[in-house]
Formats: C-alpha cells, sequence, structure tokens
C-alpha cells in the first residue's frame, strides 16, 4: 500500500472489499414488554434514508403495531444498510438488515402457539408466500407455482436451525433465481410473537453477486454472520413459562 | 503479429501444439468449464455492440440469464461466451493463409416453452431431442426465406411456413453422443464444413462449441480431403481436453 493511499485513504481492491468494522460500534438494547434484545448498531452506511428507529415496545399494546389484511400485527422496529466499496472506491454491493416483530392476538389466532414447531413453522412459510409468492405464477401455499422466478421455502424441510447465544433461530434464504440472496433469520419470542432478522444481500450496477471477480458473497456472508454472532435476546418470565408449556418447541 | 512471423507460429495443425495451450476456463454460476484453448491468430470481427468478438470470462450468471438473447417465438435463449480462431498455413515460405477455422461458444437456456419437450438435459434422450429441435428450428427459418444475389441488388424470397417446417421435420439429424473425460457429449455436423458440439450442464443449460471451416485460398490446398481430416482431428483434439465440474444448484421444480 503506497503513501498517497495511507495519506488519502485506502485505495480498494474488489476482492477485498472495503466493510464496516463491526468492533468499533457498541450495542442497543431494546425492551419488548420484558423481553430483553440487545444487539451492535453499526452505522448506516448505505444510500436509502431510514425511517425506523429503535425503541421499547409494548409488544401486546396493539396500537403500537401495525395491523396487516392476514390477520395480525406487525413492526419493522430496525433498519440499517452496509455499503461495500472495491476500486476506485466504487460501491460494489452491500446488506441491509430489516429486523420485523409479529403479533398474532387472541382475536384472530385464538390457538396459536408460536413456540411449538408446527405452528412456528406454519406462520414462517405463510410470510415467504406473502412476501415473495407473488412474483410466481400459480402459487400458492406449499408451491412455488407454475413459473418459478422466485425460490423460497415452502415446506418445512427448506427450513434450517441454528443455535445463536443460546437462541434456536430458525434461517432460510429466499432469492430470485440466480440473484443475490434474502438471508432470514427467525425465532419466538412469546406464544404470540415471532422476531425476524432479514438481510438483504445485494450487488450494485454490474456487478454479479456470485463472480469471483469481487469477494461480495464472502463478504455479506461475513456481515451477516457477524451481526447474528451478536444478537442476543433474553426471554421475559412470562416467555420462558410459555415456552416452558409448549410441546415440541423450536 | 507480422505475417511472416505468424507463419512460423501455426504451421499446419499439430496436436502437440493444443497439448500445450494455455487453458480456457469459465464459471458458469457454480459449474466450471476449462478446455485447451491455442493462441489465436485470426482476429473477430465487429459484432453487435461494437466490440471485437465476445470473451464473458471469468463469470457468467447461467442462473439468472440476465445477459441472455431470449425470444420465445423464435425459440431462442442463449448468450455467446466467447470467439476465437485460427489461421492456417502451408508448409513453406511466404504462403498465404489457406483456411481458417473459428470457435464459437455459446450457452443456451431451455425455454418455458420448451420444457415439456426437454424437461431435463442431463438426460441423453431429452437433450438429443433438444438438440434436433434446434436444428428443426434453424432449417425452418433458413427454408422460410432465401435471399439470391442479382446484380447489384439481393433478392429476398419468403416461401410458405408450413412447406418450411415439413421440410425442416423431413430432414434427417445425426446426433452422435460420445463421453469425453467422464461428460457427456452430443456432436452433430450440421453442414459439411461445421462441426458442433453439446454438452450439457445442468437441466436447462446446454454448452454448444461451434467450430467453423473456412477456405481463405483455395488454390494452395492441395489435399482438401486430406485437410479437412486433418481439421477434424485437430478440433477432437480440442474437444478431448474439455473439463466441467458441475455442482448442483438448481432446486427441484414444484407444480
Amino acid at each position: 500500500m503506497g503513501v498517497l493511499s495511507k495519506l488519502f485513504g485506502t485505495a480498494g481492491n474488489d476482492l477485498q472489499l472495503t466493510r464496516p468494522d463491526f468492533s468499533r460500534f457498541g450495542h442497543i438494547e431494546l425492551d419488548f414488554s420484558g423481553t430483553k434484545l440487545r444487539f451492535k448498531d453499526v452505522e448506516h452506511t448505505a444510500m436509502f434514508p431510514i425511517n425506523d428507529w429503535p425503541e421499547d415496545l409494548d409488544i401486546y399494546n396493539m396500537d403500537t403495531l401495525e395491523a396487516a389484511k392476514e390477520g395480525y400485527y406487525g413492526r419493522r422496529f430496525y433498519v440499517r444498510g452496509w455499503d461495500f466499496f472495491g476500486e476506485n472506491n466504487e460501491v460494489r454491493g452491500g446488506v441491509k438488515i430489516g429486523s420485523f416483530i409479529f403479533y398474532f392476538p387472541q382475536v384472530y389466532s385464538e390457538n396459536i402457539e408460536c413456540f411449538t414447531r408446527k405452528d412456528f413453522e406454519h406462520e414462517i412459510l405463510s410470510y415467504c408466500n406473502d412476501v415473495w409468492g407473488w412474483q410466481n405464477p400459480g402459487s400458492h401455499l406449499g408451491s412455488l407455482g407454475r413459473e418459478i422466478n422466485y425460490i423460497y421455502p415452502i415446506t418445512p424441510s427448506d427450513l434450517s436451525y441454528q443455535s445463536i447465544n443460546g437462541i434456536h433461530w430458525c434461517r432460510f434464504t429466499a432469492q430470485e433465481k440466480g440473484g443475490a440472496p434474502n438471508i432470514v433469520y427467525a425465532c419466538p419470542i412469546s406464544q404470540r410473537h415471532i422476531i425476524i432478522n432479514r438481510f438483504t444481500l445485494s450487488a450494485y450496477d454490474s456487478t454479479d453477486y456470485y463472480s469471483p471477480e469481487t469477494n461480495l458473497e464472502q463478504t455479506c456472508n461475513d456481515v451477516v454472520n457477524e451481526y447474528m454472532d451478536e444478537f442476543f435476546i433474553e426471554l421475559s418470565e412470562r416467555s420462558q413459562k410459555e415456552r416452558a408449556r409448549a410441546g415440541d418447541p423450536v | 503479429m507480422l505475417p511472416v512471423i505468424s507463419r512460423f507460429k501455426a504451421p499446419v495443425f499439430t496436436i502437440q501444439e493444443i497439448e500445450q495451450a494455455s487453458w480456457f476456463e469459465i464459471l458458469l454460476f457454480k459449474s466450471r468449464l476449462r478446455f485447451r484453448n491455442p493462441q489465436r491468430n485470426l482476429e473477430d470481427s465487429v459484432n453487435l455492440f461494437g466490440d471485437k468478438g465476445y470473451d464473458k470470462r471469468p463469470f457468467v450468471n447461467t442462473l439468472s440469464r440476465s445477459h441472455y438473447l431470449c425470444e420465445e417465438e423464435a425459440g431462442l435463449c442463449f448468450e455467446t461466451l466467447y470467439t476465437t480462431g485460427w489461421k492456417f498455413y502451408p508448409e513453406g515460405w511466404f504462403k498465404p493463409a489457406f483456411a481458417s477455422l473459428r470457435l464459437t461458444l455459446t450457452v443456451h437456456g431451455v425455454l418455458s416453452t420448451e420444457r415439456d419437450h426437454s424437461p431435463d438435459l442431463l438426460k441423453p434422450e431429452h437433450a438429443q431431442a433438444w438438440i434436433v429441435l434446434k436444428y428443426q428450428q434453424r432449417y425452418q427459418l433458413y427454408n422460410e426465406m432465401t435471399l439470391q444475389k442479382s446484380g447489384d441488388d439481393f433478392e429476398l424470397k419468403f416461401h410458405d411456413p408450413e412447406w418450411a417446417s415439413r421440410q425442416a421435420q423431413q430432414k434427417d439429424y445425426l446426433i452422435e453422443s460420445m463421453n469425453i473425460n467422464g461428460i457427456p457429449v452430443f456432436k452433430a455436423r450440421p453442414e459439411p464444413n461445421i462441426v458442433e458440439f453439446f454438452v450439457p450442464f445442468s437441466s436447462e443449460d446446454i454448452l454448444q462449441f461451434s467450430f467453423r471451416l473456412q477456405a481463405l485460398n483455395n488454390k494452395s490446398i492441395e489435399n482438401k480431403m486430406d485437410f479437412v481430416q486433418k481439421a477434424s482431428a485437430w478440433v477432437e483434439s480440442i474437444m478431448q481436453t474439455l473439463q466441467l465440474d458441475i455442482e448442483s444448484t438448481r432446486l427441484s421444480r414444484e407444480n
């Protein structure tokens, strides 16, 4: 590395994209009716505005959440984006994180038990079908349709599980055919609540996410893994009791 | 390169030249294609985009097909990956090149309208059916119109599409199947001077190596058949260096 690059900043390299250094940033802690969420609050560097700011929530109060026509309530409580730079300081791609909480109130979902595997997976597969299914003609719950443009989980076997900091997260990917994926982590935090961390991985301009011309795929995966490694959930007493009651828990 | 020097570089077809050639390597999503690629000495003509020839190394996203030319009605869905060519000189001093051999490497994707006809190109019978379909489509197009030169003008004649279709269906298409380094390969000779190799690498993707031999100076070829045989052997030698690492990334189709 030459003197000029030391003086005026690092000259990027497409095979070693520059990305935020997560170790420089502290944690943020949220209280969701007694359940504590703690995660890294890394500076937003992507070129889009943020309108959702993290705050403590009464997750049983439907007024603090937005109603969906499907009969559940939800809210995006955290958004950040990080761009990765290569040669000539050109942005090659990035990761966007969107964190959501979903609430299935008694009035619409009387017997739901999000801690049980069957109900949890049903809600996750419904979520996938709602979010991505419209892009595939003829798709419905359990089918990708007759023309597959978007690939996402349609059966429980498409979901995998991963234990991170004592929490059993459900992990899956969804992507346009041959495109950069969304990596999604989901877990129940109460009998009626599910948290979803959705990472949208992107390649910009002429960069292809999978091309060996950049290390974008590796950088994106590293960022997602580092972010999740610093994500902690401490269930409230009420949630812990609900989890203890659940049969075949997630 | 100066013509005199190039005459030394590419005298006649020598198999040794292929064995010592550098590797051509390209990633087709997660599959890696490699073959020995003798150094070119034939310039490409300018293509539709104003560039000379094609070279899409090191990577083409064959899953997204984002840069393919796809036209369902014409039965087309492809991307040209690479073009190269070689001029061949007779032995002796200061003799002009007598022939050229051009290689066009293309990747084709099965169209959604063709999936019932050829659902899985990794099955030999489906791959052969797809190749025959492509040749039928090509000959139908040729038969639908003819271009004739009359003086300084060109005359374009259109023929009955049904007749053209019948002609294309009745033609025999000889597809020879072979195995190169464990890879199923299909060979066809659509014209006397063209030999084509098809290499399926997923249920919906297939590579086409098209070699076209052209005489540049008929007078200097003393024994044409001997020359064609040498050229064929040279092409076969290139194809014998074919390597393909397939990593399946496809999800099974749900209906």
